[in-house]
């Protein structure tokens, strides 16, 4: 059972727009996937960008505080070489007293609270032994670069003339702390007066703005999983956030392999690596020397833009889904009231099947299954009012076939019901007419002792005109038989009356009238325009056609003379009387049965009855016909002589 | 069938040619509806002189004589008359056998000789007319 039509609309319209919106949806997200990934490029580059930048700055600052700190120092050494001076020769303060001061003013600064910016002051003598510092030590500077490898390049401000000495944070000879020095020549003498300051300044500015503080800074925010700093031989210079190592199924050294790649690729600032399923951004990082080329690679989190990418998804898919819904729901209302009407005229058409003529669909729309409705309706009344005339034709066609049925019946009735028994005559006669009533007929009856009439007759046409005609024909000729003896007068009275009675309608009846005589051994006959019978004796050579000559068919001319014709019959004599019906019988090709076949058929046959050679002739004809009807009346009638007094077998 | 006609008629005056279009005429709707065809023509012109050219028709069934005969009637009630020709062999017969060829003129010449043979006739009709119109004012 297939699904009803409402139902397969609504599932048509519904597929149709599930898979529309579907297309829209799947497109939708695409491109909000597309963007959301191509905007956590952009931004991941400038993430990185940002950073780099920071670490660019950061990396400079350390050495550029230095720098000042340095200044800052030589500063102060110049004015302690001055302050010595003044201390030792104009105020004549010895070493202790001023060890004193410098304590004292130790001491001042750290009740502040501040650091200390310098850690350490040392003064010697000519010689170069210390003998003022902060605090009391023993150490004498040397020219022996091997002894001292830091301290012995101050050595040459005891030199008269020497330039002041800066040095960088580096070991200090006496207990390799990281110190940096700043020395300058004495001012009333030779000496090297000294001023140092620790690695915990260096620390703190490295704590502050080193690159591995800008590095942690930038791992523990913004969505970043990892930073490294890679340089060009693949070292990693500094590292924060997730290890390397951790992100599953990367090898750490493809990650490597790629920021040599980019480093010595040169051309681009930015490349984008995905590592562990997260988006990695490599950038370079411009140096002060640009000796050593250095990448900064980032790794950003890709979760959150999932997460993006996620929500957003749900939000369209949502939306998708709520429009199908409404969309369903549109459809179904819009299907009903589309499939109503047509349910309707399946409906219609289903009670019109039954035969329920009285049924009228409704449906009243403006389209055009509103004028489908209204033409089945009009339908409808038009098939009640044919079934009514059909009704009525019926009826008077019964009537009418009931009344062709009397006909018929009466027709059959003028056939004669006996066969007159006669001496030396036998005879039999068949008429089938085409239709029910036909325009062929026959006769024979008795015409005294040992005499017998014979006759044929075809009216033109066949059904019920011809019947009529017929009919008409048959009782003329009947009564006129049966009151002369000559064949010739009878067919000349019945012709005189058929003549008033067909007028110029061009209707005629051909007739053959036979009178056989038995004790005679004669026929005498006389024709109106009928096929001429056919004459066989015992031998088949003896097979004539009798001369039929003159004598128009009854009704074509009021005036026709007939004539009577007498034949000699000789014992065991057949006389074959037919109706046109035989020899015009045609089959499917056209062809005509023909008289020559007819003829040839007589002198075959061996004679046994005139049931046989009626029946063989009409088998014949059957058989000439095939699968086509009898076109026309077809009469046989046969008439078999006996000999029985041997009024022909004389000389 | 009905649609198209067994009959198509042309003029050649005095005499109206109609030639026969079938092979065969068999059927009560072929004969019926040449019958038809005939008292049409006839009754649509005056005196008509129809000439009916059998060429190419084999068969007839006895029922066409009553149109002829019909058809004859009405010729002649006009004033006309009608001949057939170009009538083979087996359409012969049908006459013969019914004796009609006694009733009607049939030709055994094609359609121009036929044509040829009406108008003499129709001559000799006319001057036998006028012969016996001129005997009777004798």
């Amino acid at each position: 059972m297939a699904l009803p039509f409402q139902t397969r609309l609504t599932l048509a319209m519904s597929l149709l727009i599930i898979v529309g919106v579907s297309t829209i949806t799947a497109l939708v997200q695409w491109s909000a996937a597309s963007n959301i990934t191509r905007n956590a490029y952009v931004s991941g580059q400038n993430i990185t960008r940002l950073a780099s930048l920071n670490i660019e700055y950061g990396s400079d600052l350390p050495d550029k505080v230095m720098e000042r700190v340095g200044d800052q120092m030589l500063f102060s050494g110049l004015l302690l070489a001055e302050l010595i001076a003044v201390a030792e020769n104009d105020a004549g303060k010895s070493p202790e007293e001023i060890n004193a001061i410098l304590r004292r003013v130790v001491e001042t600064a750290q009740s502040t609270g501040a650091p200390l910016p310098i850690d350490d002051l040392w003064v010697t003598d000519e010689s170069g032994n210390v003998y003022i510092g902060l605090e009391a030590i023993d150490f004498k500077f040397s020219s022996d670069a091997t002894k001292q490898p830091q301290s012995h390049k101050f050595y040459p401000l005891l030199e008269p003339g020497a330039a002041p000495v800066v040095q960088s944070f580096g070991p200090r000879d006496s207990d390799n702390r990281s110190f940096k020095y700043v020395g300058v020549p004495g001012v009333d003498k030779p000496r090297i007066v000294q001023v140092g300051v620790g690695d915990h300044l260096l620390d703190s500015i490295n704590r502050d703005f080193a690159v591995q503080n800008i590095v942690d800074h930038f791992a523990t925010g913004l969505d970043v999983s990892s930073v490294l700093i890679v340089d060009e031989a693949g070292d990693i210079l500094a590292a924060s956030g997730k290890p390397l190592d951790e992100f599953t199924g990367e090898d750490p050294s493809e990650l490597i392999d790629f920021c040599i790649r980019f480093l010595e690729k040169g051309n681009t600032d930015f490349d984008f690596l995905l590592f562990g399923g997260e988006l990695g951004v490599a950038t370079r990082l411009s140096s002060r020397d640009d000796a050593v080329r250095r990448a900064m690679f980032m790794i950003h989190q890709v979760e959150p833009v999932r997460d993006l990418i996620f929500a957003a998804a749900k939000q369209i898919l949502l939306a998708s889904v709520i429009v199908v819904l409404l969309a369903i729901g549109v459809i179904y209302l819009l299907s009903r009231s589309i499939a109503r009407p047509i349910l309707e005229l399946a409906h219609g058409a289903r009670e019109f099947g039954k035969g329920n003529f009285d049924y009228r669909v409704n449906v009243k729309s403006d389209d055009e299954i509103g004028t489908l409705g209204t033409a089945f309706n009009s339908m409808a009344v038009s098939i009640q009012d044919n079934m009514k005339t059909l009704e009525l034709e019926t009826r008077r066609r019964e009537r009418l076939e009931s009344e062709l049925a009397i006909a018929a019946k009466m027709q059959q009735s003028l056939l004669p019901d006996h066969r007159p028994k006669i001496e030396g005559v036998r005879l039999y006669g068949h008429c089938s007419p085409a239709r029910q009533v036909g325009g062929d007929f026959y006769d024979y009856f008795s015409m005294g002792k040992n005499r017998i009439g014979v006759a044929i007759g075809d009216a033109t046409g066949k059904g019920l005109p011809a019947a009529l005609l017929t009919t008409e024909c048959w009782s003329a000729f009947k009564a006129f038989s049966r009151v002369s003896e000559s064949p010739a007068e009878v067919l000349r009275h019945t012709n005189e009356l058929m003549n008033k009675q067909v007028g110029d309608s061009g209707q005629f009846v051909t007739c053959f009238f036979m009178i056989l005589d038995a004790e005679r051994g004669t026929i005498s006959y006389s024709v109106a325009g009928h096929n001429p019978p056919i004459l066989r004796g015992k031998d088949p050579e003896r097979c004539i056609i009798l001369d039929s000559e003159y004598g128009l068919p009854l009704g074509v001319d009021q005036d026709c003379q007939f004539e009577n014709h007498e034949v000699k019959l000789t014992d065991h004599d057949t006389i074959l009387l037919y109706s046109d019906g035989v020899t015009e019988a045609h089959n499917s090709g056209s062809a005509l049965y023909g008289d020559d076949r007819l003829l040839n058929l007589i002198k075959r046959e061996t004679i046994q009855s005139p049931e046989d050679t009626v029946q063989f002739v009409l088998n014949d004809v059957e058989q000439y016909l095939g699968s086509t009807d009898f076109g026309d009346d077809v009469t046989v009638v046969s008439v078999h002589f006996r000999d029985t007094n041997g009024a022909s077998s004389g000389p | 069938m009905s649609d198209s006609n067994l009959i198509t008629f042309s003029k050649r005056p005095p005499i109206h040619v109609g030639r026969v279009q079938t092979a065969s005429m068999l059927d009560a709707v072929n004969v019926s509806q040449f019958g038809k065809e005939l008292t049409n023509f006839v009754q649509e012109h005056d005196k008509v002189n129809l000439l009916l050219d059998f060429e190419g028709v084999n068969y007839l069934s006895s029922a066409v004589l009553s149109e002829l005969l019909n058809a004859q009637e009405r010729c002649e009630a006009t004033g006309g008359g009608l001949r057939l020709c170009s009538v083979n062999p087996e359409i012969k017969k049908v006459f013969e056998i019914s004796n009609l060829d006694k009733v009607f003129v049939l030709y055994d010449c094609d359609v121009r000789q036929g044509v040829k043979r009406y108008q003499k006739s129709l001559e000799i009709e006319r001057d036998d007319e006028t012969w016996g119109h001129a005997t009777e004012r004798l």
